[in-house]
């Protein structure tokens, strides 16, 4: 499978990235890093072209990430004010919202590239939630400038090892997200048991 | 008040996060061993680039015309000669392992 994968990048090149960014944005399962830091190393073997590798992979990670805005605005801001109406999970809800509105920014940007496994349910919140588009789109462009730019030139660099790299990448990325959660639910829990 | 789910998930959320740092750890290990063997999905400039392996020594070994094969994987020059590609791979290997 990967094997497959990895053999169609020299022949699709920026096809391959445009639809993996895209797909990974909607939370869907793509080995988007993988696929990345395999073609920063076709670059750097002359087998594809910096620009355009580069180019297609940031459309498909914008057009995801408005993909999945636009679906948090359309279907989700009913389901969130259910879910902030209910007793238990409301107060909850409403802190994640207002915590979501103040650090906007920040929350979007960081969630692009360093907590990435959160980048497709940050576009839905931000959506839901009626985060303002221009701020989340500004984010948005940001981050995923910094992700494709981190992965494509770590393949460069290390072209060599682009799978040793990319099973440590992907674990990385996995304990940085739980950690992440982890963070989260902890301050909540202590807040309650001290209030 | 607390919402039922909050402590399983976080214990939950501290459990992934214990196993995926040391998968990480275990596969950033991996990163320090000699270099994987030669695959189907790399191509002839992949396996210059990455193994220093002669070009024009590879072409050869390849039946090709040097820099004629860029963006073809292993398993495509196999295929266009119709040829299986394990022969091929085990005749690349063979180069890499010659290399400096």
């Amino acid at each position: 499978m990967t094997e497959a994968l990895l053999a169609a990048i020299p022949v699709y090149g920026p096809w391959v990235l445009f639809v993996a960014t895209f797909l990974s944005c909607l939370a869907l399962p793509i080995p988007s890093s993988l696929i990345m830091l395999a073609a920063g190393a076709f670059v750097a073997s002359g087998d594809l072209a910096a620009g355009p590798v580069v180019l297609a992979a940031l459309a498909g990670a914008m057009l995801g990430d408005q993909v999945g805005y636009g679906l948090g605005r359309a279907g989700g801001v009913r389901f969130w004010s259910w879910l902030t109406a209910r007793k238990r999970s409301g107060p909850l809800a409403l802190r994640a919202e207002a915590a979501l509105h103040r650090r906007a920014i920040s929350t979007v940007y960081f969630s692009r590239w360093l907590i990435s496994a959160l980048g497709p349910w940050v576009n839905l919140a931000a959506g839901a939630t009626r985060l303002r588009w221009q701020r989340f789109s500004l984010a948005s462009v940001l981050g995923e400038t910094t992700w494709v730019a981190l992965y494509v030139g770590l393949g460069f660099v290390f072209a060599a090892r682009i799978e040793d790299l990319g099973a440590t990448v992907g674990s990385v990325i996995g304990a940085v997200a739980a950690g992440a959660v982890a963070v989260v639910l902890g301050r909540a829990l202590w807040r309650r048991r001290v209030g | 008040m607390t919402p039922r789910w909050l402590v399983p998930a976080f214990v939950l959320a501290v459990v992934l996060a214990l196993l995926f740092s040391g998968n990480a750890l275990r596969t950033a290990w991996r990163l320090d061993d000699p270099p994987a063997p030669v695959e189907a999905w790399m191509t002839p400039g992949y396996i210059v680039h990455s193994y220093g392996v002669d070009p024009s020594a590879l072409a050869a070994v390849l039946k090709v015309e040097p820099g004629s094969a860029k963006g073809k994987p292993l398993a495509e020059i196999a295929k266009a000669q119709g040829v299986p590609v394990e022969p091929l791979l085990a005749a690349v290997e063979a180069l890499r392992v010659a290399a400096p």
